[in-house]
């Protein structure tokens, strides 16, 4: 075999399985060296074990949305390692970490986002047709999922049909569906009164516990207080990591 | 994510935006109509002209000379019955009756009343009615005996038929040609619409009579009727014909000539094949049109729907994922387009052949009676019109796409 490199393993630091997400020396620089650097994590270690419900506290500009957009392998960090799950998501390409985002993850946004055009149970069928579920089955996994979220009756209702608390019902239902091991809850509550907030939160402790892990972000002291677990970030740093009250609303 | 899906969700993109999605297919419409009228009118008046030339006898060589000696002619029937018989599917003398008495043809209908008619009549062999195309419908074609015999027995044209006989059987009547009596055995099928001076009015006798219907002098002209087994074989025919035949007519200050219609047709065909590719490419550049307003509309939604894709993004597509919703997306569009432009180039190629056809009519006597003349596209075209249409989605749908999917997924989901 002397026509082929012989490949050189490199030592790999290999990563814990028992914990769900592990971040190390993390940093996330936009426009790095120049004037207008802005260092939107610097140097964040983090770990966070199964089935945990975790909230990231921390005022608008601190950092908090960067922190979830690269713990949901929506962006990569500049510095630092990254693993979830035992993968090692830093070094992956866009079209595995689409895998990682559709298998792993559960999105809730503050703006809802589902999609206009398609009404609630397409809406909650499409990570799963991303994957390449058989038509049936998503059907199935779908409609279990919009009735436990109570809404069994839209199933066929656009989200311009909806109020705000339904439509993040269906966002709910859409990132249970495929029961991925974490859901990540972005201000899940910030455009929604607070009887609708607070059945989204009922529902996310909920699913939490029934194992799912959760990771929520929010400006909101109060709201931290349900999760078990209350990281606060300012300027793109950790300032606390304390527990929370946990499990009750 | 499977294809059939996504193709759901494109036509359910394009139902939900059903004025633009018709604006934007617009150009395709008008492109793929204009193609298909154009390109079927210009493929059926080819096949007008090929039937023009069907209608006279394929691959027909006519033979004119004189000055040669009655044994050299004979010499030329037989090199045509052996050497070339290979090559040839008949041959017949072809010499027109020249009615220098002006009798015309004649019958008696009644006993008191005569009808005269002018017409052409020819002599001609047993081969005759196959080297022209003509079919007989009534009675009997002649026959070699008929010509052994110098039979008085004559075949007459559909239009003969209708001037004497009406709805009676021409069939064993009699008819006077230069004042000598002839017997009808055969009747030919009508070949052409028209009124006049058509090949339906012709009448053929056998050959051999012609000594005694009219003088025949040393000089005079030889005419024949040569079916060639195909174009190539034309070539060959003409050119035995001609090294066998010029010198001895020019023996004595004679001439020969034989040729065929068929460069005539290729010439045709190959200008209507010119026409057809130059009305094509103008018709092109106005799909190329409708492919750059695809394109555009497609760049549009991009960016309208930049949050969407993010959106997908987000819940787990990939690139490709992305690349082909939209490529799906755009093929759609210009699919839908190509088959409504092409229901519309159905019914324009329809119009424009009745145009046509009645104006060859009305134009043009030699009109052949032809059934199988259509001018609806051919399927081919069809097919070809709708994969192009299908293909120009997906080319003008590429750079959208390829677009859409190089997005960032957090930047993506920021726009509002």
């Amino acid at each position: 075999m002397f026509f082929r490199k012989k490949q050189v393993i490199e030592p790999q630091e290999q990563p814990d399985k028992s914990l769900l997400i592990e971040v190390k020396n993390l940093s996330k620089i936009y426009n790095e060296g120049r004037e207008n650097e802005v260092r939107a994590l610097d140097n964040i270690s983090l770990e966070v074990p199964w089935g945990e419900f975790l909230c990231i506290l921390g005022q608008s500009g601190s950092g908090k949305s960067t922190l979830m957009n690269i713990l949901g392998c929506l962006d990569i960090p500049t510095y630092g390692t990254y693993n979830l799950d035992g993968h090692a998501v830093s070094s992956m390409k866009p079209s595995v970490l689409s895998t990682i985002r559709n298998k792993e993850i559960g999105f809730i946004f503050q703006g809802f986002n589902l999609i206009p055009a398609l009404t609630a149970i397409e809406n909650v069928e499409l990570p799963l047709i991303y994957r390449g579920m058989p038509a049936s089955e998503r059907r199935e996994l779908a409609i279990n999922a919009l009735c436990s979220v109570g809404l069994e009756k839209r199933l066929d209702h656009r989200p311009s049909e909806m109020s705000g608390g339904q439509q993040q019902r269906v966002a709910i239902a859409r990132a249970v569906a495929a029961k991925p091991p974490i859901i990540m809850a972005d201000e899940p509550t910030g455009n929604l009164d607070s009887k609708s907030g607070a059945e989204i939160m009922q529902q996310l402790i909920e699913l939490n516990k029934q194992g799912t892990s959760i990771i929520l972000i929010t400006h909101d002291n109060k709201l931290a207080e349900v999760a078990q677990r209350v990281i606060t970030i300012q300027d793109g740093k950790i300032i606390s990591d304390r527990a929370g009250r946990g499990g009750v609303f | 994510m499977n294809w059939l899906q996504t193709v759901r969700m494109a036509i359910k993109s394009i139902m939900d935006n059903k004025v633009r999605s018709l604006l934007t297919m617009l150009g395709i419409i008008i492109g793929v109509a204009a193609v298909i009228t154009l390109v079927a009118s210009i493929q059926s008046k080819a096949t007008l002209t090929r039937l023009q030339f069907e209608a006279m006898g394929t691959n027909r060589i006519s033979v004119n000379g004189s000055g040669a000696k009655t044994q050299d002619w004979k010499e030329m029937e037989k090199l045509l019955d052996t050497d070339l018989k290979d090559n040839i599917n008949g041959w017949s003398p072809q010499s027109q009756y020249n009615d220098w008495s002006s009798k015309g043809l004649q019958y008696r209908n009644t006993k008191l009343d005569t009808q005269k008619y002018y017409t052409y009549m020819y002599y001609g062999n047993e081969n005759y009615s196959k080297v022209t195309n003509n079919v007989i419908t009534a009675g009997r074609d002649i026959t070699k005996e008929d010509c052994r015999q110098r039979a008085r027995v004559c075949v007459i044209g559909e239009t003969i038929r209708k001037y004497f006989f009406g709805a009676m059987s021409p069939i064993g009547q009699k008819i006077k040609i230069g004042g000598k009596n002839f017997e009808i055995i055969g009747v030919y099928k009508g070949k052409y619409k028209g009124k006049l001076n058509t090949e339906d009015q012709m009448l053929l006798m056998p050959y051999t009579l012609q000594s005694q219907m009219m003088t025949i002098d040393r000089y005079e002209n030889k005419q024949y009727i040569v079916q060639a087994k195909s174009r190539d074989d034309i070539d060959i025919v003409v050119k035995k014909l001609k090294e066998f035949m010029e010198p001895r007519c020019a023996s004595s200050n004679g001439w020969f000539d034989a040729y065929s219609d068929s460069r005539y047709q290729e010439q045709q065909e190959s200008a209507a094949q010119q026409d057809a590719l130059l009305m094509g490419g103008v018709a092109m550049i106005s799909l190329l049109v409708g492919g750059i307003g695809i394109m555009n509309i497609m760049l549009v939604s991009v960016t309208e729907r930049t949050r969407e894709i993010g959106i997908r993004m987000a819940i787990g597509a990939k690139r490709r994922d992305i690349i082909s919703q939209f490529l799906i997306e755009a093929a759609s569009v210009s699919c839908c387009g190509g088959i409504i432009g092409i229901i519309i180039g159905c019914f324009g190629s329809a119009i424009m052949g009745n145009i046509m056809l009645s104006k060859q009519l009305s134009e043009q006597s030699w009109m052949p009676e032809v059934e199988q003349f259509t001018v609806l596209p051919s399927p081919m075209l069809i097919v070809g019109a709708f994969l192009f249409s299908a293909l120009l989605g997906i080319i003008f749908g590429i750079y959208p796409a390829n677009k859409a999917s190089k997005l960032q997924p957090v930047e993506a989901l920021r726009t509002q």
